[in-house]
């Protein structure tokens, strides 16, 4: 596999991952109503274990399948160097057909909201979750959950990942990792930014809706050339 | 509108009030003028017998909010279709 396409497979990916918006939306509510019920210094305190939340989860998942294929890519060879290919590439044209028309709700009242593909049940228990953080467990506990509901998009990330920098030197595949985690933390920390310039929920979420349309392009665009780049190198 | 939804509402208000720094007078001033407002409306309708649901009540609040701060009216109105 050549190395350029490594590093453009381990771009888009580090690109999906950054453009996810489950991760933001919980993110403004919950520092939203940490604003309204306590202080912007508990807000930020609070915000931070939400990071730790977050990365502590993409980490795990990370080096546990690090580990896996690792195992796998010794003891079956063959498969991952002839079929593994394959089968990610179809997955990821599946997932570029799913986040184009269904990681966003449809429907003639979701055009001005930002509605994900998760239940309306879940989408309401994540908003309470958010509303009732008050401790810096309740906020790494939230920040790991949304890892694990959003890993339909994301596991397939992590393993094409893993797949690349299993060539790579172990000193690369530590900072490809560092940095694939802060890719999802960067949209988290721009809304943070974006909190603390005076800016509120309502620009946010009022800028996230006239985006809403480059998200979905670029989510399934991102995940159509990953799945074309996989192809070619399981061909070559 | 009774008093236990009303102390909600209020309750909810003033945190978003809060989150979006908006002075705590102010928005004490135009949460219960907002509310009041919302009141006399549902008084007028209850009367004429129409049927009132809870998306027709956020509709209420939103247009009143509205008259004082977009932002507060914004965020109440679609609060629940963030995620």
């Amino acid at each position: 596999m050549s190395f350029i396409t490594s590093v453009l497979i381990l771009v888009l990916a580090m690109l999906i991952q950054a453009f996810l918006q489950l991760n933001p939306s919980v993110f403004a509510i919950f520092y939203h109503n940490a604003l309204g019920k306590k202080s912007p210094k508990v807000a930020d305190n609070l915000s931070l274990y939400f990071f730790f939340g977050i990365e502590v989860f993409c980490a795990i998942v990370f080096l546990s399948i690090y580990f896996l294929l690792s195992t796998i890519f010794t003891y079956f060879p063959y498969f991952m160097t002839n079929i593994f290919p394959w089968i990610m590439s179809g997955i990821f044209m599946a997932l570029a057909i799913v986040s184009f028309f269904w990681y966003f709700r449809t429907g003639h009242n979701c055009k001005k909201t930002t509605k994900l593909f998760i239940s309306r049940s879940l989408a309401h228990h994540l908003t309470t979750c958010a509303e009732k953080v008050t401790t810096r467990s309740d906020a790494f506990l939230l920040g790991a959950f949304i890892g694990i509901i959003e890993l339909g998009f994301t596991l397939p990330l992590y393993i094409i990942c893993t797949f690349q920098i299993i060539y790579f030197t172990e000193l690369s595949s530590f900072l490809i990792i560092i940095l694939y985690i802060f890719s999802a933390l960067l949209p988290l920390f721009i809304i943070h930014a974006i909190f603390l310039s005076h800016h509120n929920l309502a620009n946010i979420q009022r800028f996230r809706i006239r985006k809403k349309p480059l998200f979905r392009i670029t989510i399934s665009l991102s995940f159509l050339i990953i799945a074309i780049l996989t192809l070619i190198s399981g061909i070559i | 509108m009774d008093a236990s939804t009303e102390k909600t509402l209020q309750k909810i208000l003033k945190v978003h009030a809060r989150a979006l720094d908006i002075p705590s007078g102010a928005a004490n001033s135009f949460i219960s003028h907002t509310i009041s407002a919302v009141k006399k409306s549902l008084q007028t309708k209850s009367s004429s017998k129409t049927t009132i649901t809870d998306q027709d009540l956020v509709r209420l609040i939103t247009k009143e909010l509205k008259k004082y701060n977009t932002d507060l009216a914004y965020v109440y109105q679609n609060y629940a279709t963030i995620i």
